[in-house]
């Protein structure tokens, strides 16, 4: 009774300070609708679980990484070898990695078909997508920092893409490297990308994506706001937030499982003067992209093949971070071809990436 | 049921720690900072249990793992009819009890 009594005044205590029941209460109220797109409803969380991950494990990864040419592929052998379950954090961090950009191309994908993004929807489509660059950047900075063969050459690759950009090309590569080439230089900048700038951005980004959640409540089905179905819904907290709980249980062992049975290997140290290892291959959210710009020739009428892809890719994302504006008649034939656009979408970025690895 | 759940959780978690714990203790780091600089650096490192012991320590860690997961998820299942009980019994109204 004595330590009920001592919780409560604790309790008090904070509430007057905080105010946080006005949160739960907030919670309370909130409702997610039930229909058979509900399952698409456990992806957001889900992208925050796996985050999660990656920054605890990341931050136990930084204890013992060092971001200097010389050291950094001794310093994650090192993890890999001597530190206590060290292996089993960087195998973690791998795969939780990949995990959270299937993840985010689920979710964006699910809002896509059931058009969550219409009004007054559009600006949490627009700080979803950059959330999906956020992620796929973190992807390709965490890439370099074991500084083996492999990272290193698919950084190269990766950071001359934008050479074929007219007029600002040159400079964004040079950025990005911190010079002409892939040096030391270019690891200490991908790791404060990847440890300081990246999450600052991201969890700036994500503030604004829950917050309009929030605002806004969760989408309804396009049915459900023409009232052909009448809708049941879920509280929130704490009706949805268990049941969120149990998938969340689920995906961490998964995690687990897979990362402790499947850890990554390490490379020797990268040579800079090495040539490039054949058949190289950026990370498998990459492939689809790599084999679209292996496409394109050389030239194509006299402008280079590569500068035309890089323009395309470009103007694809371009779209895709407009879509809700293109798509401002979701239930009329527009809304059904843009809906077939995104299993087109799935489909090129599946096969170009099975067509990728196979060759 | 639920109290019965937490012991047999908490019973697996205490075992599986110290158990885990007296495997991932390794060589003294000073001894394997040796050993390693005296090796030529491996074309690749590809991580492993090293002996029986640390493949063992590893397996009932992830046997271990899934058991406290089933039962956490038990204990969540109860807590997911409770509320929903609560819910059908509009125990919640306009999200203020």
């Amino acid at each position: 009774m004595k330590a009920k009594n001592i919780g409560r005044s604790l309790a008090g205590w904070f509430e007057e300070r905080l105010g946080l029941s006005a949160v739960m209460n907030f919670l309370r109220k909130k409702t997610v609708p039930l229909n058979k797109h509900t399952i698409w409803s456990y992806t957001g969380s889900a992208i925050l679980l796996f985050f999660g991950v990656q920054v605890v494990t990341g931050i136990m990864l930084a204890f013992y990484y060092k971001p200097i040419l010389e050291e950094a592929n001794k310093s994650v052998a090192r993890i890999m070898t001597e530190v206590p379950l060290g292996w089993i954090i960087r195998s973690v961090h791998f795969w939780s990695a990949s995990a959270m950009i299937v993840t985010v191309f689920i979710h964006l994908f699910s809002i896509w078909m059931i058009k969550s993004y219409r009004k007054p929807r559009e600006l949490t489509w627009m700080s979803g997508v950059l959330l999906l660059v956020v992620s796929l950047v973190f992807g390709f900075t965490g890439y370099l920092l074991p500084w083996d063969d492999l990272s290193l050459s698919a950084t190269k690759v990766g950071t001359d893409i934008p050479r074929s950009i007219p007029i600002v090309g040159e400079w964004v590569t040079k950025f990005l490297r911190g010079g002409e080439d892939v040096t030391g230089d270019t690891l200490s900048r991908f790791f404060s990308f990847h440890i300081s700038v990246l999450p600052l951005v991201l969890l700036l980004i994500l503030a604004v994506h829950i917050y309009l959640i929030q605002k806004q409540g969760m989408s309804l089905p396009l049915s459900a706001e023409a009232g052909k179905e009448k809708q049941k819904e879920l509280p929130f907290w704490p009706n949805f937030v268990y049941r969120e709980v149990i998938v969340w249980l689920v995906l961490f062992g998964a995690l687990i499982t897979v990362a402790v049975f499947l850890p990554p290997s390490l490379g020797k140290a990268a040579d800079l003067m090495a040539p490039a290892p054949k058949g190289i291959k950026p990370e498998w959210y990459f492939l689809f992209l790599f084999q679209t710009l292996k496409l394109f020739p050389g030239k194509i009428l006299f402008i280079n093949g590569d500068t035309i892809a890089v323009f395309l890719i470009v103007a694809a994302v371009v779209l895709f971070f407009f879509l809700p504006f293109l798509d401002n008649k979701p239930d009329r034939i527009k809304g059904k071809v843009i809906t077939w656009l995104a299993w087109a979408t799935i489909a090129y970025a599946i096969g170009m990436s099975v067509w990728s690895l196979l060759t | 049921m639920k109290k019965i759940a937490c012991l047999i959780l908490l019973a697996l978690g205490v075992s599986a720690f110290f158990s885990l714990a007296a495997t991932a203790q390794q060589q003294p780091p000073k001894e394997k900072n040796a050993a390693l600089q005296t090796q030529a650096q491996p074309e690749k490192i590809i991580p492993a249990a090293k002996n029986i012991r640390e493949r063992t320590a590893i397996y009932v860690f992830v046997a271990w793992l899934w058991a406290a997961i089933f039962v956490l998820i038990y204990i969540v299942r109860l807590e997911i009819k409770e509320a929903d009980r609560l819910l059908d019994l509009k125990f919640y109204y306009n999200g203020k009890k």
